[in-house]
């Protein structure tokens, strides 16, 4: 798990307090997002799907300064049995501080889909993998094998079964609190090629064992990211409504909106001088309407039931959205910001500890999380002259 | 030199061996019923020359001198005149908890010359008395010289009268073993008595046993006792007596001088604290600040770093103990304030049995952080206090003595600790609200009783209520104990040989409960919000905690001492019975010279979150330890004494956390905790202290130690988290000579090798939470933070108005403004780190008035 080491002296990053780069500072290869859509599943409910599309938003600024160099993203899911105290290995420290270990614990065959009457045995299953670039985002991974381009399947977590939940006894957490899959994203800064070195690709199955490993190979080798995401398992007697993605559609600057794409001439609205201190807003989505075209919810955030850990119910809550800030160059005031009343952006002076990047191409991102699994994203680029 | 005649002076009565009995108080120093003149040496007459003996005498129960040795000898003859002179000396014998005892003290015979001339005319009368200016109790046996003139010694109430002076104007010196030196001049009027006053001001106590007063007879291998008084001047302790404590060899440095005592390689908790003999829950306010008691009123703190003897249980580590003491026999007013807290004392004796004593303290950190904010605004940007941070504690005493067998005592103390934010970011919420608050109180009666000269009993009710509340919506942790405390104890001296003791040390408790708090999965990433793994407990547990102890002195042979001891102990909630055999043993060997043993099993509860339902594991068994010790005493020269202990501890059943599944009330649950770990510690621990005398008191300290753990769950060997193998403490205070009257300075010099840590080697990036993981390597403990070092300096000054007087302290701690690495810190991905710096330089003042 090799990093890069870039330290720029504290005066870009106020209050990253002894020294230390911001989290919002992205120089780096950084996987700042995981979404699942929807962010919970449920099996044989009409209203909730039994499965769920898995996106990742990776930054990778090193690749304006190196067209050549790529990103391949890998997805491995761990699915415990609701019924016993066994841990989760993708979420154990051990494994996770030495995915080696992971490594060493993956099945001979791993098939899409996991869980199944194997999961006592095989908890895994890889999901599929994905080919990202720093401005233009991800996308399924095709890998070259021999003279053909095998594409991969796109990151899909599938629910076989109920996973058990309805057999459980009556008193048990899981039959309210639902039970959660993991999903491990290992972002790779190399190649589709280099996957498939020495890869099993007689079966579909043993294809897969083999990209993981050769992934979680790479991953100790190269500048890499590991992320962790949860997706929400219903639980039989849970009865609020399904749960849904925040949605937000933009970033606005003075109550315009940033350009979703790159445009000739590059607009003004988007282009702001060195030094400068700009105040960003989220853009909300509208708010979503039944057929009658009356507001589906109260309000965007939802509300839903907190359990404790036995199960009990704590109590009715409304989502909370926090919104994570992040850019390639310059500095925000905060890192993550608990309302939508923005956030104060300065763009980079130009001095070498906080340097203007090639062409004043600089990233802004905006992550929204409704703080149970929920999320969505935008990431706008803007120039500084 | 004819024509000046000597002035004998100076009864310094140092006690060195007390009776050999358990648990008894020297009540009262033997007092000199009857003095007998030296012949001054011929030859040092002639010479001019003047001296002071050293002796170590040998009282009996009667009072009679038995034995004289001369312990710092002066030559020229002086040495045989004490020694002859001594031995026609009748005592009154000293007493122990009331009643007559054989001790050992030192006494300092001076010979001194003065001008022998004709008395003049004798006009007029000085009488009065002569008082400890600290603890107000009468000085006995004091020289009150009025030159020419006269002089007279004090009575058993601290007068004296001087009849016949001349009217005038008149120089009175006034000198006792103990105490600085007295100088004043009186006007005395013709034909009318001079009423006076004179408040002596005590020498320098050593921090150590030999010159505390009424302390315990010394029966243990690892006693220190500290005094109250100039030991308040040592720096970086803010005068707080028990603070001290952590300037001990064995005792570990703990960051940022927080207020947990660890010794010899343990645990915080393997350490109990006490006042008086009953458990307190805390013995330091916030930060260590002070200590919840008022130093004023404390006699002594005793500290043990192990080995203690059977009276005191459930603690596998060290015990530390506040001895108070009775109020005393004068009015006295004391206002104490420095950066942190303001105290007052009153205390005064309302009749001839009956004294009471006042004190309280109030921190005002709070009007100090205020004024933090105003220089730097953002210090605490986004945070505010709804309750600053505050802490109080108060003392109330009332002793009283019905009769001469009898003392009762009504003890009222408590202390109290709260701090509530707002705006506290907890990961989930930003704005936060936090809440602290601990404290306590004790109403502790106490009854010493006297049947005969060889028997006594001593019964304690101390009632209590102790209270720990930590809230931050919606975590809480709200825990209230009403607990009495009850000691039955009885001692008795069968021969000469033996002397036994027994007692009852009895704890019930109602602790009342409620919890709220994530329930942890062991070796997990947690879930992203921690509210979504709240665990709920409200129960009240009466916890029931009976032992039962005895322990006898036995004197074989003259100079050794072997005291076997025996405790049982019983614990209703664990429904658990164990018993611990302890042996301590001291044997002098030659004067001077003092080897010292011990051994002897230790069990304690495990600590209280560990064993809760849900949380923990309510089938844990109590943890044990094997302590040994061996060492010796050797007094080197003059005032250096040195104090030299091993010791090897050998823990067992120790509570480690747990990831097995285990059957429990017919369901599968999480073990959570298991006695499945072991340690041990060994170490060495040198103390070469200087006696206080009227310029210098000091003491070095050094320890070299190792302390692992096992735990067999995991099969992992790794060193306990405060480790630190080799710890060098410094501390010293001289008064500066007569030409910078009032003025003392002094300096305290740490060093210790730093703690070990677990490194981090990553993070995983959480994506609910959008925040990385910590993934700590597989070896615990495996590196180890800088060493550290520090120097603090005081200087105090002190302006003498007679009936009143005034001080005012500088106290630097960190004076070379060292970037001590207190912890690590990582960057935001944990791929970055950076130590964690320790505190700067950092000046505080005090002022204090006593009249």
């Amino acid at each position: 798990m090799r990093r890069r080491s870039a330290i720029v002296a504290c005066a870009l990053a106020l209050g990253c307090g002894e020294g230390f780069l911001p989290p919002s500072y992205v120089n780096e290869l950084r996987v700042l997002a995981v979404r699942t859509e929807p962010p919970e599943i449920a099996w044989g409910a009409e209203e909730i799907p039994s499965e769920s599309r898995i996106s990742v938003l990776v930054a990778d600024p090193v690749q304006l300064l190196d067209p050549t160099r790529e990103v391949v993203v890998g997805y491995l899911s761990c699915t415990a049995d609701p019924a016993r105290l066994e841990f989760n290995p993708c979420t154990a420290v051990t494994t996770l501080r030495s995915p080696g270990e992971l490594a060493a614990q993956l099945p001979k065959e791993l098939c899409e889909g996991g869980g199944g009457d194997e999961r006592q045995r095989n908890p895994f299953a890889f999901l599929g993998a994905e080919r990202c670039r720093h401005a233009e985002g991800c996308e399924p991974l095709r890998v070259p094998v021999g003279d053909f381009e095998l594409p991969l399947p796109p990151p899909v977590f599938r629910l076989e079964d109920d996973l058990g939940l309805s057999a459980l006894p009556a008193n048990h957490p899981a039959r309210t609190r639902g039970h959660q899959v993991v999903v491990l994203a290992f972002a790779v800064a190399a190649a589709p090629a280099e996957l498939v070195e020495g890869a099993d690709t007689s079966d579909e199955c043993r294809l897969g064992t083999s990209l993981m490993s050769r992934f979680i190979q790479l991953f100790e080798e190269r500048e890499s990211v590991m992320a962790l995401k949860r997706i929400q398992v219903r639980g039989p007697d849970q009865a609020d409504e399904p749960n849904e993605n925040p949605r937000i559609t933009g970033i606005l600057v003075r109550g315009v909106p940033l350009p979703a794409e790159p445009a000739d001439p590059w607009p003004e609205i988007a282009t702001f001088a060195r030094k400068q201190s700009i105040f960003l807003h989220p853009r909300p989505a509208p708010a979503p309407l039944d057929e009658e075209g009356r507001p589906l919810h109260g309000s965007e955030k939802q509300s839903y039931t907190r359990y404790r850990h036995d199960g009990t119910p704590l109590g009715t809550e409304v989502e909370e959205w926090r919104y994570s800030w992040f850019s390639t160059a310059g500095r925000f005031h905060e890192a993550r910001g608990d309302t939508e009343g923005g956030i104060i952006w300065a763009a980079p002076t130009g001095d070498s500890e906080d340097p203007v990047p090639p062409e004043g191409r600089v990233f802004l991102y905006l992550v929204v999380r409704d703080g149970r699994g929920g999320v969505d994203w935008v990431r706008r680029e803007v120039r500084v002259r | 030199m004819t024509g000046r005649a000597p002035l004998l002076a100076a009864l310094a009565l140092v006690l060195l061996f007390d009776p050999p009995a358990l648990g008894q108080t020297v009540t009262r120093l033997p007092e000199v019923l009857e003095a007998a003149e030296a012949v001054y040496p011929p030859e040092a007459r002639e010479l001019g020359l003047e001296a002071e003996v050293l002796l170590e005498i040998d009282i009996s129960e009667q009072g009679e001198v038995l034995d004289v040795r001369v312990v710092q000898p002066a030559g020229h003859g002086f040495d045989e005149a004490a020694v002859e002179a001594l031995r026609r000396y009748r005592f009154r014998p000293a007493e122990v908890d009331g009643a007559p005892a054989a001790v050992t003290i030192e006494f300092r015979y001076r010979f001194e010359l003065r001008q022998e001339t004709p008395p003049p005319p004798a006009e007029g009368v000085l009488r009065g008395r002569v008082v400890d200016r600290e603890s107000r109790q009468p000085v006995v046996g004091a020289l009150v010289d009025a030159g020419e003139a006269g002089v007279a010694e004090t009575d058993a109430d601290g007068r004296f009268e001087i009849a016949d002076l001349p009217a005038g104007r008149i120089r009175v010196v006034v000198v006792a073993s103990d105490y600085e030196r007295f100088e004043t001049e009186e006007l005395v009027a013709e034909g009318q008595a001079t009423d006076v006053v004179y408040y002596l001001e005590p020498l320098p106590r050593s921090p150590y046993e030999s010159v505390v007063r009424g302390r315990r007879p010394k029966k243990e291998v690892s006693t220190v006792a500290i005094s109250q008084g100039e030991i308040t001047r040592i720096p970086g302790t803010h005068g707080d007596t028990v603070r001290v404590v952590q300037n001990l060899p064995g005792v570990a440095r703990i960051p940022y001088g927080a207020g947990a005592i660890i010794v010899r390689g343990g645990e915080a908790h393997d350490t109990r604290a006490y006042v008086d003999g009953q458990y307190v829950p805390l013995i330091f306010h916030f930060g260590a600040l002070s200590s919840v008691y008022a130093s004023e009123l404390i006699q002594e703190v005793e500290f043990e770093a192990g080995n203690f003897g059977a009276r005191y249980g459930r603690a596998t580590g060290g015990r530390v103990e506040i001895v108070t003491r009775d109020p005393g026999e004068e009015l006295r007013l004391v206002a104490d304030a420095d950066l942190y807290d303001a105290t007052g004392l009153m205390e005064t004796r309302v009749s001839d049995d009956l004294a009471v004593a006042l004190a309280a303290r109030r921190s005002y950190v709070d009007a100090v952080l205020n004024a933090a904010t105003q220089l730097v605004p953002t210090a605490f940007e986004g945070m505010g206090f709804s309750v600053a941070p505050r802490f109080w504690d108060y003392q109330a005493k009332i002793a009283y003595r019905p009769s001469e067998n009898d003392r009762l005592r009504l003890d009222v103390y408590g202390s109290s600790d709260r701090l509530a934010m707002t705006g506290v970011n907890t990961g989930v919420e930003t704005d936060s609200s936090m809440e602290t608050s601990m404290g306590f109180a004790r109403v502790a009666l106490s009854w010493d009783h006297r049947l005969d000269d060889s028997t006594r009993t001593r019964v304690v009710l101390a009632p209590g209520w102790d209270q720990i509340r930590m809230a931050m919506e919606p975590l809480l942790f709200d825990l209230n104990v009403y607990s009495l405390t009850a000691r039955a104890e009885a001692f008795h001296d069968v021969s000469s040989v033996l002397s036994i003791g027994a007692g009852l040390d009895l704890l019930v408790s109602e602790q009342n409960m409620l919890i709220q708090l994530p329930v942890d999965e062991p070796g997990q990433i947690p879930p992203p919000d921690f509210r979504d793994m709240l665990g709920h407990l409200e129960t009240q547990v009466t916890l029931v905690q009976p032992a039962l102890w005895t322990e006898a002195v036995i004197r074989p042979v003259s100079r050794l001492s072997l005291v076997p001891g025996i405790r049982v102990d019983w614990d209703s909630y664990l429904e658990a019975t164990w018993v611990d055999p302890r042996f301590n043993a001291r044997w002098q060997v030659a004067d001077g010279t003092v080897l010292k043993g011990g051994v002897g099993l230790y069990h304690q509860p495990p600590p209280p979150q560990t064993i809760v339902e849900e949380y923990g594991n309510p089938d844990l068994e109590p943890e044990a330890a094997w302590q040994y010790a061996l060492g010796v005493e050797q007094h080197l020269v003059g005032p250096l004494h040195l104090d030299f202990q091993v010791y090897y501890k050998d823990l067992r059943d120790l509570v480690v956390v747990s990831d097995r599944v285990v059957r429990r009330g017919g369901e599968e649950v999480l073990e959570r905790y298991a006695n499945e770990g072991t340690g041990e510690a060994y170490g060495a621990e040198i103390l070469l202290r200087y006696d206080a005398d009227a310029r210098f008191f000091g003491w070095l300290g050094y320890s070299i130690s190792r302390s692992k753990r096992h735990d067999r769950l995991r099969d992992r060997t790794t060193p306990s988290f405060t480790e630190q193998p080799h710890s060098l403490v410094g501390v010293g205070t001289l008064e500066l000579p007569e030409i910078w009257e009032g003025f003392s300075i002094g300096a305290r010099v740490r060093y210790t090798s730093g703690n070990p840590y677990t490194p981090v080697i990553g993070g995983v990036y959480d994506a609910d939470r959008d925040a990385y993981r910590r993934l700590p390597a597989p070896d615990s403990r495996s590196q180890r933070l800088p060493d550290f070092f520090q120097l603090d300096l005081r200087a105090d000054k002190e302006w003498d108005f007679g009936t009143s007087r005034l001080s005012v302290y500088l106290d630097v701690q960190n004076v070379t403004n060292r970037k001590n690495a207190e912890g690590v810190i990582y960057n935001f991905d944990y791929s970055e780190s950076d130590y964690l710096p320790g505190l700067p330089i950092f000046p505080s003042v005090g002022i204090r008035w006593e009249i």
